[in-house]
C-alpha cells in the first residue's frame, strides 16, 4: 500500500530519522522531474526545481496532515514552483489554431506513429508535448503518465473538476493538432 | 464523453503508453540529502513565536484594564495617582527648551497611520498566502 508506506516514512522523518526521506525521494524523483521538465522545457532548470522542491517539502513535512496523498501534496508544490518560475521567465508559447480535428486526421497521425521506431516515436511525442503550455503539459502528464484522478489533479492545480475536464479536452485536442502538424508530414515525406 | 472526446482520449492514451518518464541524474538523491543535512545542522532551534498567544492576551488585558482604570479615575472626583505627579518639570527642562518647536501636519499623521494599518493588514494576508501554498 503506497499511502501507508509513505506515511510510515514521513513518521520516521518527523521522529528525527532524516535518512528515511531517501525512500520518498527515490520513489517520486522521476515523476517530479518529468512534471517539472514538461512545464519548464529545460532539463537543468527542471532538475534544479525538482531538488528545491524535495528540500522545501522536507522542511515543511510537519505541515503535512495526511488528508491527501503525499504524492498529491508533492506534485502541488512542483506545480506551483514551476508556475512561479515561468512567471519570472515568461517564455513564448507556440500558438496553435484550435481547429476541429476529424477522425480521419487522428487515424492518419496514429498510422504515422505506428510506422516509427519506438525511440523515434517517443522522442517525437515528447517534442510535441513540449510545445504545449506549461499548464496543458502538466495536466496531460498527471492524467496520462501518473494516472491521477480528476479529484487529485484538482487539488494539485487548484482548478475545479468541471473546469479541469474542459481544459483536459482542449489539451488533448491541441496535442493531437500539434502531432498532426509535426509528425504526419515528416512520415509522408520520408515514405513519400 | 462524446465520440470525438473518446477518440482523442484513446489516441493520446495509446500514443503516450510507451513514453518513459524522465530519469534524474545519478547523484540526484545524494545532492538533496546533503542539502537536507546541511539545513539540519544550520537549524539552531525550532521556530517559536516571539510572543505567544497567552502573553498577547495578558498584554491586551493590561492595556485595556489600564485604559478603563484611567478613564474612570478622571471621571470620578477621587484624586488619582497621575494627578499627584507634577508634570511641569518636563516643560521646565532645559533640554526640552532647546528643542525647536515644530508641528506635524494632519496629512503626515494620517499618512503614517494609514501606512501602519496597511502593513498590519498585509502581514497576516502574506502569512496566510505562503502557508496556503504548502497546505494540503
Amino acid at each position: 500500500m503506497n499511502m501507508t508506506t509513505d506515511q510510515d516514512y514521513i513518521n520516521k522523518v518527523l521522529a528525527g530519522d532524516a535518512q528515511a526521506y531517501t525512500f520518498l525521494v527515490n520513489r517520486y524523483k522521476d515523476m517530479v522531474l518529468t512534471l517539472a521538465l514538461r512545464m519548464l522545457r529545460n532539463r537543468e532548470e527542471a532538475e534544479e526545481v525538482a531538488q528545491d522542491v524535495f528540500v522545501k517539502v522536507y522542511e515543511k513535512l510537519s505541515k503535512f496532515k495526511g488528508e491527501a496523498k503525499f504524492s498529491t501534496w508533492l506534485y502541488k508544490v512542483v506545480y506551483n514552483t514551476c508556475l512561479d518560475r515561468i512567471k519570472k521567465i515568461r517564455r513564448g508559447v507556440l500558438v496553435v489554431a484550435m481547429e476541429d480535428i476529424t477522425e480521419r486526421q487522428i487515424k492518419t497521425v496514429d498510422n504515422a506513429l505506428d510506422q516509427m521506431e519506438l525511440k523515434e516515436r517517443n522522442d517525437a511525442i515528447q517534442e510535441c508535448m513540449l510545445m504545449l503550455t506549461a499548464d496543458e503539459s502538466a495536466l496531460l502528464t498527471l492524467f496520462y503518465f501518473e494516472e491521477l484522478s480528476f479529484k487529485e489533479i484538482s487539488k494539485i492545480t487548484g482548478t475545479s473538476t468541471n473546469n479541469l475536464k474542459v481544459k483536459l479536452f482542449r489539451s488533448r485536442k491541441k496535442l493531437a493538432l500539434i502531432m498532426q502538424e509535426k509528425i504526419a508530414p515528416e512520415i509522408i515525406e520520408s515514405y513519400g | 464523453m462524446d465520440k470525438q472526446e473518446k477518440l482523442l482520449d484513446d489516441f493520446i492514451r495509446k500514443s503516450v503508453k510507451n513514453v518513459q518518464v524522465e530519469k534524474t541524474s545519478s547523484d540526484f538523491t545524494a545532492t538533496i540529502m546533503s542539502q537536507i543535512v546541511a539545513t539540519k545542522q544550520a537549524e539552531v532551534k525550532k521556530y517559536k513565536k516571539l510572543i505567544s498567544r497567552p502573553v498577547w492576551a495578558a498584554i491586551l488585558i493590561i492595556v485595556f484594564g489600564l485604559f478603563i482604570y484611567l478613564n474612570l479615575e478622571v471621571d470620578s472626583e477621587k484624586v488619582s495617582l497621575l494627578s499627584k505627579i507634577d508634570f511641569n518639570f518636563i516643560k521646565q527642562s532645559r533640554l526640552i527648551k532647546e528643542i525647536p518647536i515644530f508641528s506635524i501636519s494632519n496629512t503626515v499623521i494620517i499618512s503614517i497611520a494609514a501606512l501602519a494599518i496597511m502593513t498590519m493588514i498585509q502581514v497576516p494576508i502574506y502569512i496566510n498566502y505562503f502557508n496556503k501554498r504548502l497546505r494540503m
